[in-house]
């Protein structure tokens, strides 16, 4: 073991403690969708986070967002505690059609947040944030004239231009097919090392979460836990076909799926960080 | 196989067909006085009717008949508007609010407002005020619930996506709740608005208050029917006008709604 | 358990209590009131449930409701009824359109002196008016609600019905369209209100709605709102008739796609 020669890590920017939360319905009926969480986060990380559906991914993304309070635990940003949606965080939804404005044009979504700015640097910025997405000339359309992988893009551009520390992206290519898919996943790895950008994203791919995370968590079912961590050594940049064939990303895969689908009948949380070494074995 | 109606372009085609339909129309009416289904002594013909709309428009009769009642339907919408839309969107928004008014509602709205001609009468005189009251209580349920309706239809991820930007509740208010709330707000102004001209003639006819429905009155109780059907034939073309007016209207301001649920599909 | 059982009751009273301070201004009101023109609720109730309690109920109250009735149900089975053809049939469009607009924009009560000078007040012509008031918003959402079908719907049936018109338009299309049918229904239903209180007033020499007028014009200000609150009542039984059967149908509806989806 080598462990001497990992340099310090980066300081942590981003940290759930004991997460919780149950869901009160109408009649008094509960719903415990988030179990125990805990996990940090370093900036300048992407971290992925796995699960199955329903598992109490979208609440989580909510509970770190500061969209929604949590029953148990909290949420630090900063070091601080989290309490609304706090400066600096660029926010992607799992229902992005529905997540855009109707009635604002390409443009006017992506200048959403810059309100405080004065014109001509929303403009630029809005212009770009469509550039980085790789979408120029669409501005003056309505966001409901794009089609999805188009507006997926939108609603990325929109949360970047704010210039966020944080990029939050649920499910974000969950409804786009295939080859939009992968380009869309390539863009998101690119932006995030280009602009240093501290990125969680969600998903229910453990391909997705490997090719694009530093780290990947895997989420237990309902009411979840994290049932294990992985440490992702594949170089960067990544790439469609040599990561995707490196036998460590098959190990990595191996692993995370074994963890989902033969989930240890134990209920009390467990995180198992495998080292790169054993993995490598 | 082509035929001499597709090869016509198709703008001119349908007012072509427009135009045959409202002949029909016309021949229609001819036919029920001709074979007396329409007593040809008090419904005068198409001719009469037309010489009776000039000759009212020329002696100013009609004119101001017409100018009262727009007026008195502007006005009535215009309070209604002010105070149906804005308690709309707070019962909308408040669930508080909702609850404390929703009976008062519930008992207020089924009243029909020209069964209040005799309390308007009382209150405000036979002048145009007393339409301006009843229009406006009649149209004012429409609008509220139309804006109760639309702000309580508001997608709660547009809410999320703009707390996301870490925007205040009057910000959300402004920037997301009243624009999603918009076509709501049209349609109920579309419906308010037929509804108001309703309530306008009627009030007109009970009371003897300045208007299309008492130039009515008053024509036929001088035995003038060419009169009262020139009425008739303008109250319609009026209600086309703010018909027409208000469609286009809808379809502008909330064409991207209908137009994002047709794409959603 | 008991905190929540306090909350729903206060949350429910909490409308109601907001009536009675309504109710209660109005009698403060009234009893300030130095001109006469405005009486106290508990006097125009009082008159109210005197009015009640003679004949007028059977004379002139009940008689009212009837034709209300009546006419609104002829007026919104025939709109429902031509609706569907215009709907259904797109080639009729261009042709009906115009004329419908124009006929449609009408108000129906400016019909109303031709009506009483041709058939005279009677009972027959009162209904009609009202039916024509109901008719117009049911023919136009009838027509508009079957339009807008979502076309997938009609495909899908096309694959798995006899592929008939009829049973296409039975079994996809008015259910599809029911919603906006009921829109246009209680639109109506309103609109028959109007027009049964305005074929009261014009032109009739009994009635409650003459009455009312009649009050009004010897300023018995406590008949007169007595009047008014009995014609409010009549809306209100009505609107709350139209609720319930909606209920019933839309539970009868649910039902129905329940068992077949
Ligand atoms: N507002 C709510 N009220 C009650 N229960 C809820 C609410 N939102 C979510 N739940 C429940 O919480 C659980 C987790 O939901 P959540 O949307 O977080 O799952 P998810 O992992 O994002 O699923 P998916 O992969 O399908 O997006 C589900 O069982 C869901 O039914
Ligand atoms: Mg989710």
């Amino acid at each position: 073991m080598t462990i001497s020669t990992t340099t310090s890590p980066a300081p942590v920017l981003l940290s759930a403690d004991g997460i919780g939360k149950t869901y009160v319905g109408e009649k008094g009926a509960q719903v415990e969708a988030i179990g125990d969480v805990s996990f940090t986060v370093a900036e300048g990380e992407f971290v992925a986070i796995v699960g199955p559906s329903g598992c109490g991914k979208t609440t989580l993304l909510r509970t770190i967002a500061g969209l929604l309070k949590p029953s148990r635990g909290e949420i630090r940003f900063d070091d601080k505690a989290v309490r609304r949606v706090p400066d600096g965080f660029g926010i992607v939804f799992q229902e992005y059609n529905r997540s855009l404005f109707p009635w604002l044009t390409v443009r006017k979504n992506v200048e959403f947040g810059l309100k405080d700015l004065p014109r001509q640097l929303r403009t630029e910025r809005a212009a770009e944030a469509l550039a980085r997405v790789h979408l120029a000339g669409v501005e003056d359309q309505y966001p409901w004239q794009l089609s999805g992988g188009m507006q997926q893009r939108v609603a990325i551009a929109r949360a970047l231009a704010t210039h966020p520390r944080v990029l939050l992206m649920d499910e974000p290519f969950a409804s786009v097919d295939a080859q939009t898919r992968i380009n869309l996943e390539l863009m998101t790895a690119e932006i995030s090392a280009e602009l240093g950008l501290t990125t969680l994203l969600i998903t229910h791919d453990i391909d997705e979460a490997i090719f694009l995370a530093d780290r990947v968590f895997v989420l237990s079912a309902r009411p979840s836990h994290v049932l294990m961590e992985v440490a992702v050594d594949l170089p960067r940049p990544r790439d469609e076909l040599a990561t995707k064939a490196d036998p460590r990303f098959l190990d990595y895969r191996r692993t995370v799926y074994d963890a989902i689908v033969h989930p240890t009948t134990d209920t009390t949380p467990i995180a198992t960080t495998i080292p790169r070494a054993e993995v490598l074995t | 196989m082509p035929s001499l109606l597709t090869d016509i372009p198709r703008p001119v085609r349908r007012t072509l067909q427009a135009c045959a339909g409202l002949a029909t129309l016309v021949l229609l009416f001819e036919g029920m006085r001709a074979v007396g289904l329409l007593p040809t002594t008090s419904v005068p013909s198409t001719g009469e009717i037309l010489g009776a709309l000039r000759t009212s428009v020329v002696d100013g009769d009609m004119v101001s008949a017409i100018g009262y009642t727009v007026l008195a339907w502007l006005l009535g919408l215009l309070v209604a508007t002010a105070i149906g839309i804005p308690s709309g969107i707070a019962v909308g928004l408040s669930r508080w609010a909702d609850r404390a008014t929703r009976s008062a509602v519930e008992i207020l709205r089924p009243v029909p407002a020209v069964a209040l001609v005799p309390v308007a009468i009382v209150l405000f005189g036979i002048e145009v005020p007393m339409q301006v009251f009843l229009i406006a209580i009649a149209c004012v349920w429409p609008l509220l619930l139309g804006a109760r309706g639309g702000v309580r239809a508001v997608d709660p991820l547009q809410v999320d996506t703009a707390r996301s930007f870490g925007l205040g509740q009057l910000a959300i208010i402004r920037r997301v709740v009243l624009p999603a709330t918009v076509p709501a707000m049209v349609t109920a102004l579309r419906l308010s608005a037929s509804l108001g001209v309703v309530v306008a003639v009627g009030a007109q006819l009970i009371s003897g208050s300045p208007g299309l429905g008492s130039l009515l009155v008053s024509s036929q109780n001088a035995g003038k029917n060419d009169v009262v059907w020139a009425c008739l034939l303008v109250t319609g073309a009026l209600g086309v006008v703010i018909n027409l007016l208000l469609a286009s209207a809808e379809r502008g301001i909330a064409g991207w709604q209908a137009l994002s649920t047709e794409g959603r599909r | 358990m008991k905190a929540p059982t306090f909350r729903s009751v206060t949350h429910r009273s909490v409308g109601w209590i907001f009536v009675l301070v309504l109710m209660g201004l109005w009698e403060i009101a009234g009893r300030r009131d130095a001109s006469g023109l405005f009486p106290p609720l508990s006097e125009v109730l009082t008159e109210t449930l005197e009015v009640l309690r003679s004949d007028a109920l059977t004379n002139d109250i009940l008689p009212s409701v009837a034709r209300a009735l009546a006419g609104f149900v002829l007026g919104s089975a025939a709109g429902i009824a031509l609706g569907v053809v215009l709907g259904w049939w797109r080639a009729l469009e261009p042709w009906t359109t115009a004329p419908l607009e124009f006929l449609r924009a009408v108000p129906v009560p400016a019909l109303v002196p031709l009506a009483v000078a041709l058939y005279g007040s009677t009972d027959p012509m009162k209904v009609g008016i009202i039916a024509l008031g109901a008719f117009w918003p049911v023919l136009l959402n009838t027509v508009d609600g079957i339009r807008r079908v979502d076309p997938g719907y009609i495909e899908s049936a096309r694959v798995y019905t006899s592929g008939s018109s009829f049973s296409i338009l039975r079994r996809v299309v008015l259910p599809a369209a029911t919603p906006q049918i009921t829109t246009g229904l209680r639109i109506g239903l309103a609109i028959s209100l109007i027009l049964m209180v305005v074929s009261e007033m014009f032109g009739a020499s009994s009635g409650l709605g003459y009455l009312v007028l009649q009050s009004q014009r010897l300023y018995a200000m406590t008949s007169m709102y007595a009047g008014v609150v009995i014609l409010a009542l009549v809306g209100l039984l009505l609107t709350a008739l139209f609720s319930a059967v909606e209920k019933r149908a839309m539970s009868w509806f649910d039902g129905m796609k329940g068992r077949t989806s």
